[in-house]
């Protein structure tokens, strides 16, 4: 539809709908005949036109249906209003707010207490709170975010500068007509969208109590930052959008060989990435028999697993769970399953000791390919079986009672 | 904000002799927290860890969130099993149990008890770009 609005073809605006140009061909007109004057269709100087959208619903479903260019547009007309309008309007997004109140209690646990109750979204922003550098400092830029004179000023900007929303267009007209009236009415829509927003903003702002007003200082902190690390869980956000990284480290662990030598692996971040396909991999360089090589982002080989697109605060708890599963429970000592094994013992290349299973095994070829595949010893892992570590308890072997 | 991961804190070992409530946690896979068992003195030192877990996951009157999280453990459960620190649960509970602290300053035995499903890696799909070019953004959280 964009490209057409762009277009010289001649189209129809009757009664708020778009009229589209049909064929010169006896059959079409032999079966749009019966609705020409019904709406359907429409005759206009001898030609046929059939109804198709409503110019609301094509102005309504923008943002849906071209959600780059929407969010083009209402960049470029928000800015022009008012440099300032973005940063200072609180916005914090369904998906920070997903990571923050479904994804971190899975993982964080709350201090000493045996209390076991799930927390509301004001417990969880208290417990935050509780946990980072307090907020609302005078160089805290996030305490300053919200400014409601400003958001008044702007609002009356706004009001004043409320361009006129033109009536839908009749009659016939180039499609570029169209094109031209539509980026007004979605600038019109835009800018009133805006006002609400920030009207609505501005009446749940006066009306918080002090302690909101503090809960939402933490939020707008967190948003403004991007990044939280709280005990072994955090997420950052990565560059301008509103795409994250949530980790959670994995603690050292050691794993036992096939003769019963032990090797201490060292902490590492296992990840998902939320712009692509929920996979998880590791952030750090690092070495497991469950790893191609020796790098970092590599992706965890995991079994019986279809990797997640969508995003949900499950589907993230899922993918990470999954990825630590796999490092710390999952190499067998006497299976020697991976694309390694502990002790160094050679393995046929293409046969990478994942099993018979048609759906087990990386993919040998791509692995085949790639230069560090099976290049990778574990020998400075190694550790004496009265390591202090160990005979202290401070770190578990995770692979004790695999079969 | 560093971080502190679970296992690197050294438990403080049980002390012979010493009477306190046991606290026995059933946690579903890498969850922070999970279903809270309490016993009192005299109630559990002739039991093995694993008849106390046997014994905390019939019980029937939890809330409709812990059902939630019963529900976890037992889906794990089906081809996982239940470790305490890596090790099996086998033995007596308080060969498992370190002393802990309430915020009000009580000791108690805890012993923490994650279902694990064991994952036996395989295939890593297809290659996916997008987290490694998002590995190179990681400096620029918070723009």
């Amino acid at each position: 539809m964009k490209d057409l609005l762009e277009s010289d073809l001649e189209l129809v605006c009757r009664s708020g709908f778009i009229y589209l140009p049909l064929l010169f061909d006896p059959s079409v007109a032999t079966e749009i005949e019966g609705n020409v004057g019904n709406q359907v269709a429409t005759l206009v100087g001898g030609r046929n036109f059939v109804r198709t959208m409503s110019l609301r619903s094509l102005v309504g479903s923008y943002e849906a249906l071209y959600p780059k260019s929407y969010e083009e547009l209402r960049r470029s007309h928000l800015t022009r209003f008012s440099r300032d309008l973005t940063p200072t309007a609180p916005s914090v997004s369904e998906r920070l707010k997903t990571i923050l109140y479904r994804v971190m209690p899975h993982f964080v646990r709350r201090g000493r207490s045996l209390d076991r109750t799930i927390l509301t979204e004001e417990q969880l922003l208290d417990f935050i709170g509780k946990r980072i550098e307090t907020p609302g400092t005078p160089c805290d830029p996030a305490a300053n975010r919200f400014d409601p004179g400003l958001v008044r000023r702007i609002l009356a900007d706004l009001e004043e500068r409320r361009p006129a929303v033109e009536p839908a267009p009749e009659g016939v007209m180039p499609a570029r007509a169209l094109g031209d009236w539509l980026s007004k009415a979605l600038e019109a829509s835009i800018l009133e969208e805006e006002r609400e927003r920030l009207t609505r903003s501005l009446n749940a702002q006066e009306q918080l109590g002090a302690e909101a007003k503090h809960r939402m200082r933490i939020l707008l902190h967190v948003a403004g930052k991007g990044a939280l690390e709280i005990d072994d869980f955090g997420f950052c956000r990565i560059g301008a959008g509103d795409e994250y990284l949530i980790y959670k480290h994995t603690g050292e662990y050691a794993l036992r060989d096939y003769y019963g030598r032990l090797y201490l692996f060292p902490d590492c971040r296992v990840a998902v990435f939320t712009g692509g396909t929920l996979r998880p991999f590791v952030v750090e360089s690092y070495k497991h028999p469950f790893l191609e090589g020796h790098d970092s982002g590599q992706v965890i080989c995991l079994r019986h697993r279809s990797p997640t697109t969508g995003f949900s605060g499950p589907a993230v708890v899922d993918a990470l769970e999954e990825g630590i599963n796999a490092l710390l429970y999952g190499y067998s000592s006497r299976r020697r399953n991976g694309y390694h094994s502990l002790e160094g013992s050679p393995k046929t290349t293409g046969r990478l000791g994942f099993g018979e299973s048609p759906l087990a095994g990386p993919r040998d070829d791509r692995a085949r390919g790639r230069r560090h595949t099976l290049e990778v010893d574990f020998d400075d892992y190694r550790i004496p079986s009265d390591h202090a570590k160990i005979s202290s308890g401070q770190v578990a072997i995770t692979n004790n009672d695999l079969p | 904000m560093q971080a502190m991961p679970e296992a690197e804190k050294a438990p403080q070992r049980v002390v012979v002799g010493q009477v306190l409530p046991l606290v026995l946690e059933l946690i579903p896979g890498q969850a922070a927290e999970g279903l809270i068992g309490v016993h009192e003195p005299g109630s559990y030192e002739v039991h093995s860890l694993r008849k106390l877990c046997e014994r905390l996951l019939r019980r029937t009157n939890w809330s409709l969130e812990e059902q939630q999280v019963l529900e976890d453990v037992r889906r794990l459960l089906e081809g996982g099993m239940l470790l305490c620190r890596g090790r099996q649960i086998d033995g007596a509970a308080l060969d498992h149990a370190v002393v802990e602290e309430t915020e009000a300053g009580e000791k108690y035995f805890y012993i923490p008890v994650r279902a694990i499903k064991p994952q036996e890696g395989g295939a890593t799909g297809y290659d996916d770009v997008d987290h490694r070019e998002a590995l190179g953004h990681e400096g620029s959280a918070g723009v």
